[in-house]
């Protein structure tokens, strides 16, 4: 369904592209908003990305690689924001019915802080692949497809990303009070 | 496996948290910029098409057709129109004129929001600011700034500085201030920089605005690491040298601008529900000007210090709004939607 409602929209189709944004606002905003830590800039990446899109269609040449695409230009639109707000980082908003899970948690909320804290120092492109990679648990070459990196570009910056988080976690040695007895 | 003994796992755990459904405005948003850009590509393809006809048409055509533009600017009603088949656009037309960016590109208007004219098609366009004597735009692209000229000359002002953002220039004209990566940067038009940095200023700063009298005016936070918001606003001189508190008691304050008269600043605080205060240059005679906005936005005083306008955010649809600074005529400039970061041309450009 995806391709002919891509190829309609390329051709200017407003309804076809609306269903296109319908079926990918949820993740895009999903992935914006771990990217950029603020429900408020998320929306307006999500916009910007979908957007950016529809004045950009008649240039994408695989159709089928539509969702792929459109989470580059999000990321790209993370980006940009992530540059514009880096000197006034703002502080982790909660959208109504996502508060933190509390006695159940994983995680403690010293954890928390210390990924939030180690989230936030890592670049805006070692930030793309971790949450593509671990929370929409692409694949590397699905990252590298899509945001037109090199396989070993992508693994380098997982790599890093992922042991800047793990160390902050380490940092925080405490007892996390988890099920299991916590660590430390 | 133990959860808590898999740092990866508890990672995807942390990277779960949060919304996986996106707020319904957001498609709303989106199908009231379909509208706008697709006019954008429809003007953009009509440009081509002139630049194709004046080029058969020769030289002496197009000559014929810039002085006639330079002349006679047309003057469409609303945005969307198509944008300058020339960068001599920033001849910029009538004398009431607001610069703003627009999908990332720079654009001018009639501070009525007609007349709007596209200055920029490659993107990255940040904010601008007029040179206070009118001639000049600065602005960020890419993080990097940029000056315009009424010829349509871009200039690179810089090399030597990147990640650079929302420019402002000094009195004289000479300078600009920008933040930058890691504080301000102070840009010579010479091209030499200078950087004033937080850890010099003991601050986390942003949002500077270069004052009539000389002193630059931004917003701040004591504390960097934690990721809060800027609660204050602060002054310092053109050497950067330590920083005054003029006003300390805010929520979130932002993007703080001189009236061009230098007697008051408008800034924005979300404190109370609130959005754009004014207060004497001196930090007293604090007052509400609006309420119940959108932070990431710019204000900008009109040339005689009387009115103060503003878009609704930096991807805001909301059309850009204009008000009496004593509160009265607040006005929708109905042209001017999807715009952000509006900078209204000082007098001496008339």
């Amino acid at each position: 369904m995806e391709r002919d409602l891509v190829e309609r929209a390329r051709s200017g189709d407003r309804e076809a592209f609306t269903q296109l944004a319908q079926a990918l606002t949820d993740r895009l905003f999903a992935v914006a908003f771990r990217m950029l830590r603020d429900g408020g800039l998320a929306e307006d990446a999500t916009q910007e990305a979908l957007l950016d899109a529809w004045r950009k269609l008649p240039q994408l040449r695989e159709l089928d690689r539509f969702e792929a695409w459109v989470h580059r230009l999000l990321i790209n639109a993370c980006k940009d924001l992530i540059a514009q707000t880096r000197r006034r980082e703002v502080k982790l908003q909660l959208l109504r019915g996502q508060e933190r899970p509390t006695s159940d948690a994983a995680l403690s909320i010293e954890q928390r802080d210390e990924l939030e804290r180690a989230f936030r120092r890592l670049s805006p492109e070692h930030r793309a692949v971790v949450v593509l990679r671990h929370y929409r648990f692409w694949s590397p070459d699905e990252i590298s497809r899509a945001l037109g990196l090199p396989r070993g570009t992508v693994a380098s910056r997982l790599h890093y990303g992922m042991e800047a988080l793990r160390a902050a976690m380490e940092a925080d040695a405490r007892p996390t009070g988890v099920a299991s007895g916590g660590r430390g | 496996m133990n959860l808590a003994n898999d740092p990866t796992l508890l990672i995807e755990t942390w990277l779960r948290e949060g919304p996986e459904e996106a707020p319904d405005r957001i498609l709303a948003s989106v199908a009231d910029g379909l509208s706008t850009t697709r006019q954008e590509r429809r003007y953009l393809r009509g440009g081509f098409v002139w630049i194709r006809a004046a080029a058969l048409a020769g030289v002496a055509a197009a000559s014929l057709l810039l002085i006639a533009f330079l002349v006679a600017p047309p003057r469409p009603s609303n945005i969307g129109n198509p944008p300058s088949p020339s960068p001599s656009a920033l001849a910029f037309g009538p004398a009431d004129v607001l610069a703003y960016t627009r999908a990332k590109d720079l654009w001018v208007a009639a501070a009525d929001g007609s007349d709007a004219r596209q200055l920029t098609n490659d993107g990255g366009v940040g904010a601008a600011a007029w040179s206070p004597d009118g001639t000049l735009l600065a602005y960020d692209q890419d993080g990097r700034l940029y000056t315009l000229d009424a010829a349509g000359t871009r200039r690179l002002i810089t090399d030597k500085a990147d990640g650079l953002f929302g420019p402002s220039w000094s009195p004289d004209g000479t300078q600009m201030v920008a933040t930058g990566p890691d504080g301000f940067v102070i840009v010579s038009l010479d091209g030499t920089v200078r950087e004033v940095t937080q850890a010099a200023l003991g601050l986390c700063v942003s949002g500077p605005d270069w004052g009539p009298g000389g002193e630059i005016v931004f917003s701040g936070n004591t504390d960097c690491s934690t990721g809060s918001e800027p609660t204050s606003l602060y002054l310092i001189d053109a050497n950067g040298a330590t920083p005054r508190e003029l006003y300390g008691h805010g929520t979130q304050v932002l993007a703080p601008s001189w009236s061009p008269d230098g007697s008051t600043i408008a800034f924005m605080d979300t404190a109370g529900g609130g959005c754009i205060y004014l207060m004497d240059a001196d930090g007293t005679n604090e007052r509400r000007l609006t309420s119940g906005c959108r932070k990431d936005f710019k204000i900008t005083w009109s040339p005689d210090s009387a009115r103060v306008a503003w878009a609704g955010g930096a991807h805001g649809v909301a059309p850009a709004m204009v008000i009496n600074a004593d509160g009265t005529n607040l006005q929708a400039i109905t042209g001017l939607t999807s715009v952000a970061y509006l900078d209204w041309r000082p007098s001496a450009g008339q």
